[in-house]
């Protein structure tokens, strides 16, 4: 049962470095498409004409929407990932496995990642979209909540001593702190805000031309999560081995 | 369910009367590197007094927590009293009570509070589920559980402070209430993680007087001990286990091992050579004095790595001389005289 | 679930709220220390406002910062409410009861409750000599009664379980902070939307009181049934 795991796992860290290249050169050539196949006038192609393209339509104003084809894919990645926190999460308080606590504290590592290269990108555009450093905008808000919460995730995991303590707390934590996750996904359905849009509807929201790259970047943000996951974990678990054979030494040389 | 303590605790000591008190099978503890627990069995038939010694971090304490149902195991089997304690710890929870270092009492309630919320709790004599709100203490005199808690603070000594805020109680007046609280149900296994901690001589006479006392009232009790010291160790125990480094060092009846096996493996798991003439000059002497107790333990002098040790030692070494431990004793420690004086309604209590 | 020798498992919760309760009701501890620091916090507030009055319109404000006077008085109050389950063991006493564990969860965040709205029944009325007397309200006044109660509730209830985790932590009392108010922070959004819209009253009413509060209430809902469900690891660990 052990040694098929460890099969697994060296399965997929074979294809995590082919992996990380892949999402590199998926996140390249989205970079790319985004500035050649997406139109810069936006206006007429997202249907809220009042957030983006209703204010001044100038140079400036329309480059920095490039930022929109990196800022939602990492969005979605870092949340994706808090969803792995909290699957892990419940896993680990069902079967008291210490490998599924590490599991749930990598898949959050990436989360903090992601969630910081959000927080960067959206500063960034509402600097240039907005003229503004911050606004209490509810998707926003939340978003920058949930910063905190993975923060005090990592907090809240510092300040336990006992391993099997800090891994039912974060745990737990990590489960709750999900509940932030879809408010933060929906709050823009629920309380329509007119800055931050509805990207995936049913009535394509997006034109073809400016989905594309989005979808590939999304696509290649994934694949390089996951390939971070991956290598992150592999430290992690051989950190875990590493410990245990220590132990087993000092235990036969006693 | 208007099930009375008395009739369930018959109900079920039928189904589970030959089940041994503790089986314990391949027993383990790990979270990640550290074994807390590797591979620990024994078995201990009802009735008996188990102690457990160990170097500090061999395990006692979480084995102890285990059997007391405040930790999960990882491996292994073990079943308390008949009961599976991965499938079915809230049914044993009925029947094991813990005497801990810490007291588990609200300080700021009073000794008779503290006993009735615990006797609530446990549902002892819960014959009016009705009416016995939990709300006025005071009241409900006639019932069951108000006798019991009357039973047991008088066994306890604590009759003439049952008023009294927990708060303001000596240490060892605290323990003599927690032990109190912990018998409230009657249990059928007596968990004592290192009871003794912190107390001074004379709370340490009670308390051994009480726990032989509880002792006498039941044969089919069983009692498990987990402690630092030898000699404290070893005086009501009849069956022995040393862990070292979470595994099973010796376990076996005490007067089948000898104290002689029993000292080698026990300063052997402190790491620490053979001492035995030592040991047995301590198991020579006369106990439950409190004038012998004031001797010089022979212990090793290896205090940092057992620092709780050393604390009544250095309680012991604060007294002046034997006499005026023993003039304490007699004159100010009222408790003593009224446990004995109320012996025959206490050891009625304790049943 | 109930105890193995037939007490209810609401009878457990009787028996621990009155616990908690005779407790309060000897010490005073929670309820002195959460009454004097929520009048602190008016007093502060009433320096940090005496300059702007004259063109702040307090009346719009003010649930905000009855708002933020409770946010930060609970947290005090969360603080303080395992301390005597902690202090000698007493809480693993409860653990080696033969009883469903989030019955202690159920009991405390009862407690908790009680005591924020003793607290609330006092600063209320306060705030309002302080600051409100001068202003006119709006007649559906009332209708902060009801945000004001899902809030206390919501409060309480991840309060409990995250008081529960902090009471075994090093630095208990800034991690509770850190991990309550952003947990706490939509429902914290929901109830100043609701309670302004009360105090203020006018055509918002209509649209924005109810939307606003059943956020506050289905937040409070999902927030009590996973802490519920998830408190025995909580408590156990």
């Amino acid at each position: 049962m052990k040694e098929q795991r460890i099969g697994w796992g060296q399965r997929l860290d074979k294809i995590m470095t082919p992996m990380f290249i892949a999402g590199v050169l998926f996140c390249v050539v989205a970079f790319v498409l985004s500035f050649t196949l997406a139109p810069l006038v936006l206006g007429a192609q997202v249907d809220t004409p009042a957030l983006i393209g209703g204010q001044m339509v100038t140079n400036k104003l329309l480059l920095s929407q490039k930022i929109f084809y990196f800022h939602m894919p990492v969005a979605v990645v870092s949340m994706a990932s808090l969803l792995f926190t909290a699957v892990y999460g419940a896993l680990f308080l069902r079967s008291r496995k210490r490998k599924h606590d590490i599991r749930a504290k990598v898949a959050t590592e990436i989360a903090l990642v992601f969630v910081l290269m959000t927080m960067v990108s959206g500063e960034l555009w509402e600097r240039f979209e907005w003229g503004v450093w911050w606004t209490w905008e509810p998707r926003l808000t939340t978003y920058f909540i949930l910063m905190l919460l993975v923060i005090g995730y990592f907090i809240l995991r510092n300040a336990v001593g006992d391993p099997e303590r800090r891994a039912t707390y974060a745990a737990v934590f990590g489960i709750i702190a999900f509940i932030d996750v879809p408010i933060c996904f929906l709050i823009t359905r629920l309380v329509p805000s007119g800055v931050h849009p509805v990207v995936f509807r049913t009535d394509s929201g997006l034109a073809p031309n400016m989905l594309v790259p989005l979808l590939i970047a999304m696509l290649g943000f994934c694949c390089i999560a996951f390939a971070l996951y991956r290598y992150r974990l592999r430290t992690e678990l051989l950190l875990a081995r590493t410990e245990e054979i220590k132990e087993q030494l000092e235990l036969e040389g006693a | 369910m208007k099930t009375s303590v008395a009739k369930t605790a018959s109900n079920s000591i039928a189904a589970d009367q030959d089940a041994p008190a503790i089986f314990v099978k391949k027993l383990s503890k790990a979270f990640g590197a550290r074994k807390a627990l590797d591979n620990v069995s024994f078995s201990l038939p009802r009735g008996s007094f188990l102690t457990i010694f160990g170097h500090n971090g061999a395990g006692k304490s979480t084995l102890l927590r285990i059997l007391a149902t405040l930790a999960r195991s990882s491996g292994g089997n073990a079943e308390v009293l008949g009961y599976n304690l991965v499938q079915n710890p809230e049914s044993l929870r009925a029947h094991i009570g813990l005497i801990s270092h810490k007291s588990m009492l609200y300080l700021d309630l009073t000794a008779e509070e503290n006993l009735l919320i615990a006797a609530r709790l446990y549902g002892v004599g819960a014959m009016n589920d009705g009416d016995s709100s939990c709300a006025d203490f005071a009241r409900g005199n006639n019932s069951d559980c108000a006798a019991r808690v009357n039973n047991l603070l008088s066994a306890v000594g604590l009759t003439s402070r049952r008023h009294d805020v927990v708060r303001g109680f000596s240490r060892g007046m605290t323990q003599r209430l927690a032990i109190a609280r912990a018998l409230i149900h009657n249990p059928r296994l007596v968990l004592l993680d290192e009871p003794y901690s912190g107390l001074d001589p004379n709370a340490v006479v009670v308390l051994d007087k009480l726990i032989a006392e509880v002792r006498e009232s039941d044969n089919k009790r069983t009692f498990c001990m987990v402690s630092h010291d030898l000699q404290k160790g070893l005086q009501m125990a009849t069956h022995v286990l040393i862990l070292e480094r979470g595994r099973v060092a010796l376990f076996g009846e005490r007067a089948s091992l000898g104290d002689d096996n029993i000292s080698k493996c026990y300063y052997a798991s402190l790491g620490i050579q053979d001492d035995s003439a030592k040991f047995k000059d301590i198991m020579a002497r006369p106990q439950d004095t409190p004038a012998n107790l004031k001797g010089d333990f022979a212990r090793p002098k290896d205090t940092s790595a057992k620092p709780k040790d050393t604390s009544p030692q250095a309680n012991l070494s604060a007294m002046p001389n034997d006499t005026s431990v023993q003039g304490n004793l007699s004159a100010n420690n009222d408790a003593l005289a009224r446990s004995t004086s109320q012996q025959n309604q206490g050891k009625e209590a304790l049943r | 679930m109930s105890g193995s020798k037939g007490v209810s498992a609401f009878k457990h919760y009787r028996i621990l709220l009155a616990k908690d309760l005779r407790q309060e009701f000897r010490s005073k501890e929670m309820l002195s220390s959460m009454g004097i620091y929520s009048i602190l916090v008016l007093i502060v507030f009433g320096a940090t406002l005496a300059q702007t009055s004259a063109k702040v319109d307090i009346v719009q404000m003010s649930s905000g910062l009855i708002w933020a006077l409770l946010i930060f008085t609970s947290l005090l109050g969360l603080n303080r409410s395992f301390a005597h389950e902690k202090e000698d063991a007493a809480l693993e006493g409860l653990l080696l009861v033969p009883m469903d564990r989030s019955v202690i969860y159920l009991a405390k965040a009862t407690a908790n409750l009680l005591f924020l709205v003793v607290v609330e029944l006092i600063v209320a009325p306060l705030f309002y000599v302080f600051f409100l007397s001068g202003s006119e309200l709006s007649i559906t006044l009332p209708l902060v009664v009801w945000p004001l109660l899902a809030g206390t509730a919501g409060i309480a209830g991840i309060g409990t379980l995250l008081a529960t985790i902090a009471i075994n932590t090093r630095g208990r009392d800034v991690l509770l902070a850190l991990l309550f108010i952003p947990l706490a922070f939509p429902l914290l959004y929901a109830c100043v939307s609701a309670t302004t819209v009360a105090v203020v009253g006018g055509a918002a009413i209509d649209f924005a009181y109810v939307p606003a509060l059943a956020l506050a209430m289905g937040y409070d809902i999902v927030m009590l049934l996973v802490s519920w469900l998830l408190y025995d690891y909580v408590v156990s660990a």
